[in-house]
């Protein structure tokens, strides 16, 4: 039998292949960078637990006398857990950090619906937190 | 051979997720530096590919030290993107007007990094 084969078969074939093992070799780096962030959270929930704080505090404080200077250190906490809530799988987290983040920035005084709102960020902050926390939390 | 990536930020979260996420996902060299004044030190002695710069610093925030590399000679060609938290359009057009290469925005994704990064950069490898 004269079997006729297309010359570019054995290209496509060794071009399906070497798709396979880099698509193979990205799932194995993301497998990894997976396992190396699950690892970094662990080191680093604490500290994000007392940015929390840190932000609770300064909601608590926006209607003492020096509340100027705790509006701007709950602005730069928000901020900063806005920043990185997303990257560790909270992206909820995020949305309302930068909602506490914007409040806190606006200017003038803030009304009292305006900071009950801040409370219930920062125990919904909470929740996200302990949530992520717990074993099976991504 | 690798790239090499200067990343700039006070956060200790987001230095270590970024490199963890270039290195990883990308096989990048990744140098860091917690401060503007350390990474513009860092940037003439490295001579990274490219430099990740946090905006919101304290001392030197990210616009001056953008400023700053680009008046030094030994960094002033390497392309610099900033990376913020800031997503309010005013923020956003002030900080493209600097003449930065690109603007990334945190939360990044750790898996998608590298492609942004790659991507701004018309980095085809």
């Amino acid at each position: 039998m004269n079997e006729r084969v297309d010359p570019r078969e054995g290209y496509n074939d060794a071009s399906a292949k070497a798709e396979q093992q880099a698509a193979s070799a990205q799932t194995e780096a993301q497998k990894k960078l997976h396992d190396l962030l699950a690892t970094l959270w662990e080191q680093r929930k604490n500290i994000l637990i007392e940015r929390l704080t840190t932000l609770q505090e300064s909601i608590a404080g926006l209607e003492a006398p020096a509340a100027e200077a705790s509006r701007k250190l709950g602005a730069e906490t928000a901020h900063k857990l806005a920043g990185i809530l997303g990257t560790f799988g909270l992206p909820q987290g995020t949305e309302i950090a930068r909602e506490a983040e914007v409040t806190l920035e606006k200017d003038g005084a803030l009304s009292p619906q305006e900071i009950a709102r801040l409370h219930q960020i920062t125990e919904q902050l909470a929740k996200l937190l302990d949530q992520r926390s717990l074993p099976n939390g991504r | 051979m690798a790239r090499r990536i200067l990343i700039i930020d006070d956060e200790d979260d987001i230095r270590q997720v970024a490199a963890l996420s270039l290195e990883t996902i990308a096989g990048w060299d990744v140098v860091l530096a917690n401060s503007g004044g350390l990474g513009i030190e860092v940037a003439a002695t490295e001579q990274p590919d490219a430099i990740l710069l946090d905006v919101m610093m304290p001392e030197m925030d990210g616009p001056t030290t953008f400023l700053k590399l680009q008046a030094t000679p030994e960094t002033a060609k390497i392309p610099v993107l900033l990376l913020t938290a800031k997503v309010q359009g005013s923020d956003q057009r002030r900080f493209a007007g600097l003449g930065v290469s690109g603007i990334l925005f945190k939360p990044f994704d750790p898996l998608l990094l590298a492609k942004q990064v790659s991507d701004v950069l018309g980095w085809k490898d």
